[in-house]
């Protein structure tokens, strides 16, 4: 196992830059999420990791090691690819164990790893199929096994939960999270669910457009989000975002509010606002209102809310919770 | 416009579905089913005194086969056709697949540029291709001869068109030459079709440009060799054009260039020595459909086996 | 860097080849354009002032009816190139498009034709003409040409139409458009790289052929280009400007063809007709 060290990566053509300044540190056996909105580079920087794509300028190293004259093979790298990538021709067992030659690893030796780690997914009889006769979730574990198989110093995901449909979605999120636990290795992962960013990771890199909005832990990145992109890119539903004299009360050009964060009160204290739309989950409702004074609100109600009378309320929420922002955009501390 | 349904299945009716397909069934039909199936015909039929022509059942593929007259040439063409095509399987599909694979190697440029200027000479006509290798093949006019010296392999140099024991072998060279563009042009295109993430899959793994191309990319790209191998022995056991256009019907020297579309050609039309033989002729196209049908049913039953297997 | 030492090791096995492609072609175009010495003095160069000449081009074109040759070459292509995109989309889109008892059996009919050459029934079509009064006829070469052509071009037509999604012709259905519209209007543009692809494979070889002209059409009013240079240079073969003359003339018109399709044959392949 290692750890990853980037200082000042960037990665232009011509006048484009897929990446700028980019600076990033993973510890070792920590499991790093790279997350934001599509075309934000997220890819491109674990690709640059991997050795698929060279950088234009900056330093990269893994296991203290500088890695940028290694050709991916020699990086100690291992990649699960968004579309599984595995060889249609070559069984599942062929598929974990091709790589393992190339490193000169013996026959006897190549078929023990392979076999604990096929049991260790749970794949053991599936073994002598082709990827054409496995199902969406079995091909994606055959794709984490050889990535297992080859006993990487950090493993490289490439949004791998993409392809499959939400059940197994997050069944298979577990699984990582718990692959993750068993193994100890340096993980660093590519999505743009942040559902998926804030369960997994023990450290979430915000990115957009090529740059690193915020580095932080998953808590830490959502409650004290660095600006309004970071802020508004988190949290299901969105935040409010408040602008105008209500914000100029606590000093800021803007103030962001958690829709988990507001609540309605009976009575005339708050902000009056009526009901747009409800949409009931279920397990709660997220209400759709529109305040004269804030504008328009989301915020999460009990299962059982329903619309009174003519849809009159009032709006209340905590000071302190309250996120600043300024006119550039950026958190107000 | 209503559909019908019917039990068929849906479609929108038997005139409308006979309007489309009448004219193209209608030509093909009359103009290459028919005929050939008359040319089978044909072939069970002697000529009689007096015109009309009588059964013979088999006698004439008996004669093809046994009458010495017939049967030296016929089973010359046949060798001949074999060492045509196998020059063509050992010369032309590995250099399309190499050329295919030196296409599609990553950062190229000028590759379409490439593509195009090397599938040229599969737009020739093959008249023009006969003759303009044999103007450089010609010990006459020198340029062959000028080129292999400036190489340092001038005494090499030797008019194999002319020669009986290598005219076959240069013609069929000459063939590959032009028609080398089509499995280059179809490797590529199935190389263009393997998804990148395999590729990179592959070097992650540790594979060098030599082992993506041999694990991944060639194994990939076998049904298209495949298919391109049946192609060739199609056109090959039924190629005509370029052994005439070099050496006329009667495929010297000595009939070493003989194979059996000229064979046929000879045998139906007729040449200096002798007059056409139309029931003859019938036959010998029989016996290259045969052919050739072998040959394609052959085929389909390794791509059965290997559509069966990936089910 | 390797991979630049890679790149340049590609290049030169490809410009090997393509020299080997190109070289004997451009030899022939420039010797058409010198004086008999000049040829044969020295082939390899090009032609200089003193041994630049078209008398080459100006026998072929008083000696010959090239332009006849030409025109009927013209006819045929193109005429069995409109046959065999109309006929042929109709009825590869009858076959991707509706589902009817025999649909199998009418596929198979049309695929056996790729397998099987039409040359081999060549006797009964020389019968079949001549009792039909078409012998030396280029009409006898165009039917013949278009029940060749027809197969494979079904082939790649009706690949390129099971990619069209099937909504957009149900969604004119459901306004009323009749059938024959929603193939013609709806269908057919977006097939454009098939058609593109079907000219090429479909007017090459009929160019080119030597087989059905000398067999069906050998008349001199008849003659196609390739025929009729073959027959030319059998008879002028010590004319050596003008028998160079003529095959680079007769060069000519596939190049300009497959230079202007070439790239949309490419796009053709690789969306459709080779997956």
């Amino acid at each position: 196992m290692a750890d990853v060290d980037i200082k000042g990566l960037a990665k232009r053509f011509g006048e484009t830059a897929a990446l700028e300044d980019v600076s990033l540190s993973v510890a070792d056996g920590e499991f790093c999420v790279l997350v934001g909105p599509s075309g934000c580079g997220k890819t491109t920087l674990l690709r640059i990791i991997a050795g698929l794509e060279t950088e234009t300028e900056g330093s990269l190293s893994i296991g203290g090691a500088d890695a940028q004259a290694l050709a991916p093979a020699r990086r100690g790298i291992a990649m699960v690819f968004q579309s599984y990538a595995l060889y249609p021709h070559m069984t599942a067992y062929r598929n974990m164990s091709f790589g393992l030659k190339f490193q000169k690893v013996s026959r006897p030796d190549i078929d023990e790893r392979v076999r604990s780690v096929a049991e260790m997914l749970g794949i053991s009889d599936l073994l002598h199929r082709k990827p054409a006769e496995l199902s969406g979730g079995q091909r994606q574990r055959v794709a984490i096994g050889r990535a297992i198989v080859r006993n990487p110093k950090v493993f490289l995901f490439d949004e791998p939960l993409s392809n499959l449909d939400a059940a197994l979605r997050a069944t298979t999120r577990l699984e990582i999270a718990r692959l993750h636990k068993a193994l100890g290795a340096t993980m660093i992962y590519v999505t743009h669910d942040q559902a998926e960013a804030m369960t997994l990771a023990d450290k979430m890199v915000v990115m957009k457009d090529g740059r690193i909005e915020q580095i932080g832990t998953p808590l830490e990145v959502y409650r004290k989000p660095a600006n309004l992109f970071v802020a508004g890119f988190l949290g299901h539903p969105k935040i409010n975002i408040v602008t105008g004299a209500i914000a100029a009360e606590y000093g800021a050009a803007s103030i962001g509010l958690r829709p988990e964060h507001l609540t309605l009160s009976p009575s005339g204290k708050g902000y009056a606002a009526r009901v747009v739309h409800v949409e009931p989950l279920g397990s709660e409702a997220h209400v759709h209102l529109r305040s004269d004074a804030l504008g328009p609100l989301i915020l999460r109600a009990p299962s059982d809310f329903s619309v009174s009378g003519d849809g009159d309320l009032h709006v209340t929420f905590e000071r302190t919770r309250v996120l600043l922002f300024d006119e550039n955009g950026n958190a107000i501390n | 416009m209503t559909r019908t349904r019917t039990r068929d299945g849906v479609h929108p009716g038997w005139i409308t579905l006979t309007a489309f397909l009448a004219p193209a069934a209608l030509i093909y039909g009359v103009f290459s089913v028919y005929p050939l199936a008359r040319t089978i015909a044909f072939s069970f039929y002697r000529p009689q005194e007096g015109g009309a022509a009588q059964f013979a059942g088999l006698a004439n593929f008996v004669t093809l086969f046994a009458d010495p007259y017939w049967s030296e040439g016929f089973f010359n063409a046949l060798w001949n056709n074999l060492i045509f095509f196998a020059v063509h399987m050992a010369v032309q599909n590995p250099v399309g697949i190499a050329l295919a694979a030196l296409l599609a190697v990553p950062g190229l440029k000028g590759r379409s540029l490439y593509r195009t200027t090397l599938f040229l000479p599969t737009m020739l006509s093959v008249v023009i291709v006969g003759f303009i290798w044999q103007l450089v093949l010609s010990p006459l006019w020198g340029v062959g001869e000028e080129l292999m010296t400036a190489v340092g392999l001038g005494s090499w140099f030797a008019p194999w068109l002319g020669e009986e024991s290598s005219a076959l072998v240069t013609l069929s060279l000459i063939s590959v030459w032009q028609f080398v563009g089509i499995p280059m042009l179809l490797v590529h295109v199935a190389l263009l079709n393997i998804p990148r993430d395999l590729i990179d899959a592959a070097r992650v793994d540790g594979a060098g440009a030599f082992g993506v191309f041999r694990h991944v990319q060639l194994p990939l790209v076998m049904p298209t060799v495949g298919l391109v191998s049946i192609l060739t022995f199609i056109g090959n056991f039924n190629a005509f054009d370029l052994i005439y256009a070099v050496k006329g019907a009667l495929a010297g020297p000595n009939f070493s260039t003989d194979i059996l579309g000229t064979y046929f050609y000879r045998t139906f039309f007729g040449y200096q020595l002798q007059s056409g033989n139309a029931e003859m002729g019938a036959t010998v196209a029989t016996v290259m459909f045969l052919i050739i049908l072998a040959g394609v049913m052959i085929y389909l039953f390794f791509m059965q086996k290997r559509m069966l297997r990936a089910i | 860097m390797t991979t630049r030492m890679r790149l340049w090791a590609v290049h030169v096995m490809l410009l090997v080849y393509a020299v080997l492609a190109l070289a004997p072609v451009l030899l022939i175009a420039m010797n058409s354009f010198k004086s008999r010495k000049g040829i044969f003095r020295d082939p390899l160069a090009l032609p200089t002032g003193e041994t630049f000449s078209t008398v080459g081009y100006e026998r072929v074109f008083a000696n010959s009816d090239l332009w006849l040759w030409f025109a009927n070459s013209l006819v045929v292509t193109v005429v069995t190139l409109a046959a065999v995109v109309v006929f042929g989309t109709m009825a590869a889109w009858a076959l991707a498009a509706y589902r009817f008892r025999g649909r199998l059996v009418v596929g198979l009919f049309l695929a056996l034709g790729i397998m099987v050459p039409i040359r081999l029934g060549t006797v009964a079509i020389l019968d079949l003409m001549t009792s039909l009064g078409l012998t030396n006829t280029l009409a006898a070469l165009i039917l013949v040409y278009i029940a060749q052509g027809l197969p494979v071009a079904v082939f790649i037509f009706s690949e390129f139409m099971a990619q069209v999604p099937r909504d957009l012709a149900d969604a004119a259905r459901c306004d009323g458009v009749p059938e024959f519209r929603i193939y013609a209007h709806i269908v057919l543009p977006l097939i454009r790289p098939a058609i593109a692809t079907v000219a090429i494979f479909v007017m090459v070889p009929i160019w080119n052929d030597l087989w059905f002209p000398l067999i069906l059409a050998p008349g001199e009013g008849t003659r196609t280009i390739t025929l009729g240079v073959q027959q030319f240079i059998g008879q002028y073969v010590t004319d050596w400007s003008a028998v160079l003359a003529a095959l680079t003339l007769a060069v000519v018109p596939i190049l300009v063809l497959y230079l202007a399709l070439s790239r949309m044959m490419v796009r053709g392949l690789t969306e459709g007709a080779l997956r």
